[in-house]
Parts: C-alpha cells; sequence; structure tokens
C-alpha cells in the first residue's frame, strides 16, 4: 500500500494507515476490478452494512484482503438520554468482529429520544451534567464491544444556552475521562468555528494531539450566513489550509476523504485524496 | 426531569413539529442568525435527509408524480411516521402502504408497491434454497400436507395495473403513458445482488400466495376457479419455482 507506515504518535499505538476514501456504491465495481494501489484503505458507514444480506458482508471480506477497512457510524446517539440500543450495539459488535478494522467510529452526537431516531447528528449541550452522562456511555458502549471507539467532533448549527465548556474541552475532558480516541474532522471544526465565531486554529491546539486517531475532510456549502457540512464537494482552500495547520501541530495522523452526496468520477475522488497526501508530506518534509 | 433531558426533548420536539419557537430559546445568539433561524436548520435537515432517503427508493414513482405531488406526500409520511429504527435504508419501505391509503391514485399505487418491494426484497436476507430432491419420492399425501417457506428475498405482488412494463420503460429513459388498468401479478426476488421480477399468471399467484402463507400444499392448490390451470402447469411451475430457488430450506 502507497505511504503505508507505521507510526505510534497517538497514545494507543493504533497505525497510521494513510489516505483512506469512504466506500460508496457508485465506485464498488471499480475498486473491485481495479483494486486501486493509490488508495491505502477504505472507510465503511457502520449502518449501511450492519443489516445487509451475506453478499455485502463477502463482498467487505474480499476488499478486506487487500485493504484495512475502518468502521464509522451514525447511529450510535451516544448523546441521547434514551437507554443504550443493545440491539444496535450487538450487531455493531457482530460486524467489528467480522471485520476487524483497525478502529471503530462514531459522533458526539444523538440522533433522537423516546425511540424516535431524526438520522442527524444533533448538537450536545456541553455542560457537566452532560459529560458525565456521556462519559458513562461511552464507558458501557467500549465494555459492550470489547474495543476502544473513536468520537468525531459534529459540524454544529447551534450552541445551547446552558453550555458552559467549549466543544474542544469537552472533547478532550470526554476523551481523557471515558479513554477514548478522536476522530478530528477538520471540516466540521471549520464550519462550526464560522458558524459561531471562534477561532480554528485555538479549537485544533485544545485537542490532545495523543488522542487523535483519524482525520477527516470533506467539502461544505457556505450560504453567507452559515455554512453546512454537505459533503457534496472539494475539500474548501481554507480547510486544505487548516488540515495542514493540524499535520503540523499534530502530526502525520490517518486521513480520509468524505464525499457522500453528488459523487464525482473516481479519478476526481482519488485526486482529492493525492491532494490531501500532498499536503501532510509537504508539512513533514518542512518540518 | 434535569436540565440536559429536558433541553434534548425540547429540541427533538421542534424538529418533530417543525416548531422552532419554544426550543429557540435556549439558542445562543449569533451575530448572523437568530435562534429559530438555527433550529429551523436542523427542521429543514431532518425533512430533506428523510425525503432523500424515500425518493432514493421510489424513482419511478417521482417521475410519474411529479416533485411537487412527490414531495407533499412523502413529507405527510414523514409527519405521520418519524422514524424509529437506525437504519435509514428500511425508512422509506412503508411509504408504498402509505401511497395506497393516501394517494388516490391506483396506479401510483401499483407503482410505489412495486418500488418498495424491490427496495426491501434488495435489503432482506439471503435464504438457503430448498434442495428439490426434498420434493421428490414424496407420496401424494404427504407432499399434499406439506408446508413450504418462502424465500426470504422474495415478495408476490397483485396489481391493478401492469406496471412492471412501465417501470421497464420508465427505466429505459422513456417517458410511458399510464396504462390501461388490467391484473398483472408479480414474483419479485433477490438473487446475489440483483432483483429480478418474474410475471405470473393469476392461478400461479394465488397458489404462491397460499404456499408463502405456509397453508399446506393440498390447501394452496385448492383454487375451484382455477382447477384445471393448476392440473395443467402444476408440474412445470414447481420447476421453474425449484429452480430459482422461490422456498428456503
Amino acid at each position: 500500500m502507497a505511504g503505508f507506515f507505521v507510526s505510534m504518535e497517538n497514545r494507543f499505538a493504533y497505525p497510521d494507515i494513510g489516505f483512506g476514501l469512504g466506500l460508496r456504491s457508485p465506485h464498488y465495481d471499480t475498486i473491485l476490478e481495479h483494486r486501486p494501489k493509490k488508495i491505502d484503505w477504505f472507510e465503511i458507514i457502520s449502518e449501511n452494512f450492519m443489516e445487509a444480506h451475506k453478499g455485502y458482508w463477502d463482498f467487505l471480506a474480499d476488499l478486506r484482503r487487500d485493504y484495512p477497512m475502518v468502521m464509522h457510524g451514525v447511529g450510535m446517539s451516544i448523546g441521547s438520554t434514551d437507554c443504550l440500543n443493545l440491539d444496535y450495539l450487538k450487531k455493531l459488535k457482530a460486524l467489528a468482529d467480522f471485520l476487524q478494522p483497525p478502529w471503530l467510529s462514531d459522533h458526539l452526537c444523538w440522533t433522537g429520544v423516546h425511540g424516535k431516531n431524526t438520522h442527524d447528528l444533533l448538537p450536545v449541550p456541553y455542560t457537566e451534567e452532560s459529560l458525565r452522562h456521556i462519559v458513562e456511555r461511552i464507558k458501557k458502549v467500549q465494555d459492550i464491544l470489547g474495543r476502544r471507539i473513536l468520537l468525531e467532533n459534529p459540524s454544529i448549527y447551534l450552541e445551547f444556552t446552558v453550555s458552559g465548556i467549549t466543544e474542544w474541552d469537552f472533547l478532550a475532558r470526554m476523551s481523557e475521562d471515558a479513554d477514548c480516541g478522536l476522530l478530528l474532522d477538520v471540516n466540521n471544526v471549520y464550519v462550526s468555528a464560522f458558524n459561531h465565531g471562534y477561532d480554528a486554529k485555538k479549537y485544533i491546539d485544545a485537542i490532545p494531539s495523543d488522542r487523535v486517531v483519524q482525520i477527516h475532510l470533506a467539502g461544505h456549502k457556505n450560504y453567507g450566513t452559515h455554512i453546512i457540512d454537505t459533503h457534496d464537494a472539494h475539500v474548501l482552500d481554507d480547510v486544505w489550509k487548516l488540515y495542514e495547520y493540524t499535520i503540523a501541530t499534530k502530526g502525520k495522523v490517518s486521513t480520509m476523504v468524505e464525499w457522500d452526496d453528488n459523487i464525482p468520477a473516481w479519478d476526481v475522488l482519488v485526486a482529492e485524496l493525492e491532494k490531501a497526501r500532498s499536503v501532510a508530506q509537504n508539512v513533514r518534509k518542512a518540518a | 426531569m434535569s436540565a440536559f433531558p429536558k433541553l434534548l426533548d425540547e429540541f427533538h420536539t421542534a424538529i418533530l413539529t417543525g416548531d422552532a419557537k419554544p426550543a429557540a430559546k435556549s439558542v445562543k445568539k449569533n451575530p448572523r442568525l437568530a435562534p429559530d433561524q438555527q433550529v429551523a436548520i436542523y427542521i429543514d435537515g431532518y425533512r430533506l435527509r428523510l425525503t432523500q432517503a424515500i425518493r432514493s427508493d421510489y424513482p419511478a414513482l417521482l417521475a410519474l408524480l411529479g416533485d411537487e405531488a412527490f414531495d407533499r406526500l412523502a413529507l405527510a409520511y414523514i409527519e405521520a411516521n418519524p422514524p424509529e429504527g437506525y437504519n435509514l435504508d428500511r425508512y422509506p419501505h412503508p411509504f408504498a402502504a402509505f401511497v395506497c391509503a393516501h394517494a388516490n391514485d391506483a396506479f401510483a399505487s401499483d407503482l410505489a408497491a412495486l418500488e418498495g418491494a424491490i427496495a426491501e426484497v434488495f435489503m432482506m436476507a439471503e435464504s438457503e434454497p430448498l434442495d428439490p430432491s426434498a420434493l421428490g419420492g414424496l407420496s401424494p399425501e404427504a407432499f399434499g400436507s406439506l408446508t413450504l417457506k418462502p424465500r426470504h428475498a422474495s415478495r408476490v405482488l397483485a396489481l391493478d395495473y401492469p406496471v412492471d412494463d412501465w417501470l421497464s420503460a420508465q427505466r429505459a429513459g422513456n417517458v410511458p403513458a399510464r396504462p390501461e388498468k388490467n391484473p398483472a401479478f408479480l414474483y419479485v426476488y433477490r438473487h446475489q445482488n440483483n432483483v429480478q421480477r418474474v410475471p405470473l399468471s393469476e392461478a400461479a399467484y394465488m397458489v404462491l400466495e397460499r404456499l408463502f402463507r405456509e397453508l399446506p400444499v393440498s390447501e394452496a392448490l385448492d383454487i375451484p376457479e382455477h382447477e384445471n390451470t393448476i392440473a395443467a402447469n402444476l408440474q412445470a411451475w414447481f420447476a421453474e419455482w425449484m429452480a430459482k430457488g422461490f422456498f428456503r430450506q
């Protein structure tokens, strides 16, 4: 695999597996047929496969022979006040046991309460009460899954008046208290910083480097009054600059480009990933 | 209730009802957007995301009805059925029944039933086909008392319109006219990763539908109005059904 080497820059000794893409259906055939060498690893959306029929699991097993496969979820709802969904966790564990991913992640968010699911990554109020609640749930989830999880900073379109802790401090304390890892979405940092007027670099600085196991990059849409994390376009220049800053300050971290809507031709995706590789390499050379 | 669950309840209610105001009082002011506008981003995103999920399972119905009429139905469905499961792919499956109950358009209802069945079957579990030898050497009495289990990833459909032909034409890029009412019967199943549609005669549909309800074979075949057709075709039907794995172990 191009660019594969082991890094011990995170405290968990997870390997740096290089530069990856999301495994998305428009490109299944291309990936299966050509086994592209420029992609070091793939990230799957866990929920797309947890209840899928055997053909899909066979497909994953086939790709797993050539690529590390990381699992990324959108349905754990770690911030919800509902009980943990044990059926969900059982199926997630079954998939993880089957796929043996280098790691497994979800988001610092909630998706619904009272048994409903909005299928959105809803913002958590950053308070001492929510921190205690979420830390306990992370510990339980890690016990059930028998593995550590990473949680990703979401894009936030509002902040609650009760939030007395900054998002970056919340992430730092949460990861410390629950002993979980972090998936640092650089685009989400940019989006949330724009939407709420804080300094994106200050945010990055406050995130404990030794807990960052993976980075996400993605495109977004700026509506003037706010930015929405759309995953439907190229990574924007300001986000590339923030990624450069992140690599310079955090060290080299396994990086993945997300592109989930208006998914472009395969070559366009590969070029976007090569750009990430190039940015990271240039930072390392300059260091 | 402490502050944290109450806050989540308020915000969740705002998303489901579309009323931003009660939740907005708990949202920080922002120089560019008022609190209720910030809440509205989530309210709108919820409906957009679910509508897109429904659209992706019913593309031909969308083409038939047009954006506005389709989205009106989809939003009514979302209003009446907030998602409960974590699998977004499954959320649109009951939309077909909702269309049938609310669209007042029999052709659209049939098309929704077919696209819904295709989407549902695409996700269902594999099943080990029944070995034909299981039926070999059975006495007529033993065969008659047998119950057969349908392949998991399959559906039988009885339709008022020939929507299968219409769907094929639409998928080929045509804009077919709505056909005349003419009953049609279909078996929809997935083989590997492809969903297949097999036209059935009315008699074959009735037999299969009864077998899939796991009635004993003798009861499933006891359809007086189709007695002669069944007698004449039964062997050929079973040969095809077994070859295509209509029944599971």
